[in-house]
């Protein structure tokens, strides 16, 4: 794992005594709120409906053990006792005192974290595949291009007050479990003709009100010129993205205004005209960051090992659904489920962190993941433990089996936290949980990703869900419009409204009735996406609306 | 609104073109033309040895100071809100690209923590409202001592301090 030297930790150490000042400045009342507020989001400090909350980045979603446990302390020390996880591998904190909040930052710095770039018109922190460095699909680690990008984009002094939020995201795998493609860049590593490893550099993707699924812009960029080519683009959008109207402001609509080609013409002349060395990244910097995502000493040939004795049902249960294969053989990457049935997806308290933390040490050289689907991830773990791990997480409330399934729920805070929300999603996310909770109708309902936004934001990308639900205000009451079809991974595809929304109390029985329909109608062995690629929407409308 | 001298903040501009330092154009000397008038001007007003200045727009087109750039003492760039982040563009491509030398001057909306930052595109000196003294615009440049990417100024980065230092990850 990437591990801080005297100069990323020197960086870290100042900013923390910058917002210290600032802050000392704004409680004094020598700085309004107007004036401090530009300040505080550079720092990831949020005012909500309640109260601030502080956004923490954990660059590409990695994270130790000792870091999680800092994650644990912030919650216990100075938040009610819980974090939440986010859609970009971040945690938030929800209940923040502004006075406390240096404090905080200080502690977290210590454990090489922090906030910076988590808000704000800049290149938020970088996000990558929640398996890398484990999984058998990789042509190469998207972490250490990732450290890369964040380092390069740390404190960028021409892209730090671009049109709008600028997010970038690697994945070296085939399988897409980043949302590349719903990024404002996206890079998934590639090899050309004569075996170089680049990106296929994607541009103009997104969610909120005008959902795109990016176009590719350069087909192979050699990986050495990743960041004189994220300039270019950076420089063509901060120079020429639109200012006048926020909701027009993101990079996909200057990709979609200026077209494909002509944007792309732009960027390339862009980056002819940049002095490569000068910009480009050193190769002796890459080799640094690469040493230190080598594999960890891994036990070969433990296969043979795994005990004998007849496992429980429901751990045969959670390992189809929370394991997935890894590259090393009698190893399984596992997927920490924070989604129990009832709860608030992506919610860990103190207690399950330091849990989670201790396993980590315990059976996954100390590395934990943040999936971009709210959940944790132990990337290494020897399958012949599998066993007592999971019966260590069930006690703890985190061995629930649905990685993947229907109550595997992405949701964003929505209106019980967000200033910003028309509806509540988390109650609606556990309305729809606890209607599925039924573990055997979940495995016969196979892969479906719901998917839950309480505004038109679509922070709970909502739009890439296979079921997608938007809340929205309708005269002054909450309504959920339902979206099918739509998919974050490399199939990326965004869902269509499948007709009128439905109220806060019949929401739940309009997602049970898409799931008969499917049920009734599939194929064996069909997976719900397919399905409705295949019969279209026709058969769920006939159902949800055949009585109105 | 006092401009601030940026120049002394940093040990010289990046430049591949030119290596030569910035000089500040004094403001008492230094005529402001609109662009439009320009062309028509620079050379009917112009005598041999006496400088000029331009003030620019953040979307004004660079290739229309190209014709009399090495004749400008100075070109400010206007900052219609501390939000707009274009002018950090136009500075970086005014020395990058152009190899300008002369003054790059911000003016406009700004706030004191964006002076890290346009020394670091290229800006040589900056109009700050007047509250701002000459030790608060020092403590913000003075607040960063490692940058991580290359830009305009000759700061180094990280990476290439840590060649050149051999650290390895300390």
């Amino acid at each position: 794992m990437y591990e801080y030297d005297t100069f990323d930790q020197t960086l870290i150490n100042q900013r923390v005594n910058e917002f210290r000042d600032q802050v000392k400045r704004r409680l004094s009342g020598e700085l309004t709120e107007e004036q401090f507020r530009p300040l505080r989001l550079l720092n990831g400090l949020y005012l909500q409906l309640h109260a601030y909350m502080l956004r923490v980045a954990i660059p590409y979603g990695t994270l130790s053990s000792e870091q999680m446990r800092a994650l644990a302390h912030v919650a216990r020390t100075y938040d009610k006792g819980y974090g939440h996880f986010t859609t970009r591998q971040n945690i938030q904190y929800n209940w923040i005192r502004l006075e406390d909040a240096p404090d905080l930052l200080y502690d977290l710095a210590a454990a090489q974290l922090h906030g910076i770039q988590t808000s704000g018109n800049v290149i938020r922190n970088v996000t990558a595949d929640h398996f890398a460095g484990a999984t058998a699909d990789e042509l190469d680690d998207p972490r250490i291009y990732a450290e890369l990008i964040r380092q390069w984009s740390t404190l960028h002094p021409e892209f730090s007050f671009l049109p709008r939020k600028f997010k970038i995201a690697v994945t070296g795998a085939e399988e897409d479990r980043a949302a590349v493609r719903f990024h404002d860049i996206g890079l998934i590593l590639r090899r050309n003709g004569d075996g170089e490893i680049g990106f296929e550099v994607i541009a103009g993707g997104g969610m909120g009100r005008t959902p795109v699924v990016g176009p590719t812009i350069r087909k192979f960029l050699p990986k050495q010129h990743l960041q004189s080519y994220l300039e270019a683009i950076l420089r063509v959008y901060n120079r020429y993205g639109r200012r006048d109207n926020i909701y027009k402001a993101r990079i996909k609509i200057l990709v979609r205004d200026l077209g494909t080609d002509a944007f792309t013409k732009e960027v390339e002349a862009e980056w002819e005209a940049i002095d490569k060395a000068h910009v480009d990244h050193e190769l002796h910097e890459e080799h640094r960051v690469r040493k230190m995502f080598a594999p960890p000493a891994f036990v070969t040939s433990t296969a043979k090992e795994v005990p004998s004795q007849v496992s429980p049902p429901d751990f045969e249960n959670w390992r189809k659904t929370n394991t997935h294969a890894h590259k090393q053989s009698g190893y399984a990457i596992v997927t920490v489920s924070l989604k129990p049935y009832g709860g608030i997806p992506g919610d860990a308290t103190a207690e399950q962190m330091d849990l989670i933390a201790d396993l980590a040490e315990r059976f996954s050289f100390g590395e934990i993941r943040v999936s971009h689907e709210q959940n944790l991830i132990l990337p290494h773990v020897e399958q012949r433990n599998l066993i007592e791990l999971w019966t260590v997480l069930s006690k703890a409330g985190l061995g629930t089996a649905n990685a993947g399934l229907i109550t595997d729920i992405i949701a964003c805070p929505g209106l019980d936290y967000c200033s910003l929300a028309n509806a509540r999603s988390i109650p609606v996310s556990q309305r729809i949980s606890e209607r599925f909770s039924a573990l055997q109708r979940q495995h016969d309902i196979g892969e479906l990703k719901v998917k839950i936004s309480g505004c038109i934001n679509a922070c709970g990308h909502h739009h890439a869900g296979h079921i997608g639900i938007l809340g929205v205000d309708r005269k002054g009451e909450e309504f959920y419009q339902i979206t099918l079809g739509g998919s974050g991974a490399e199939d990326a595809e965004i869902g269509k409204i499948i007709g009128p929304g439905f109220s806060y109390d019949e929401i739940v029985d309009a997602v049970e009735q898409i799931v008969h329909v499917y049920l009734d109608l599939r194929q064996p062995g069909e997976p719900f996406l397919n399905f409705y690629r295949r019969v279209g929407a026709e058969p769920f409308k006939e159902r949800l609306y055949a009585r109105a | 609104m006092p401009v601030h001298d940026l120049s002394s903040q940093h040990t010289g501009l990046y430049s591949p073109k030119a290596q030569n330092g910035a000089q500040v154009g004094s403001p008492t000397e230094t005529r402001f033309l609109d662009i439009e008038d320009l062309a028509a001007e620079i050379n009917a007003a112009l005598q041999p040895g006496q400088a000029i200045g331009v003030t620019i727009g953040p979307d004004t087109d660079l290739d229309r100071l190209a014709p009399f750039i090495d004749r400008l003492a100075v070109i400010a760039i206007e900052f219609s809100a501390f939000k707009d982040g274009r002018g950090f563009s136009q500075a970086r491509i005014l020395r990058d690209r152009f190899g300008y030398a002369g003054d790059i001057r911000a003016v406009g909306e700004l706030l004191l923590d964006q002076v890290q930052f346009l020394i670091r595109v290229g800006f040589s000196s900056v109009d700050l409202p007047p509250h701002i003294s000459e030790a608060d615009v020092q403590a913000v440049v003075e607040r960063f001592t490692v940058v991580f990417q290359a830009a305009a100024d000759s700061r180094r980065p990280v990476q290439r301090l840590r060649q050149s230092t051999g650290e390895a990850g300390v």
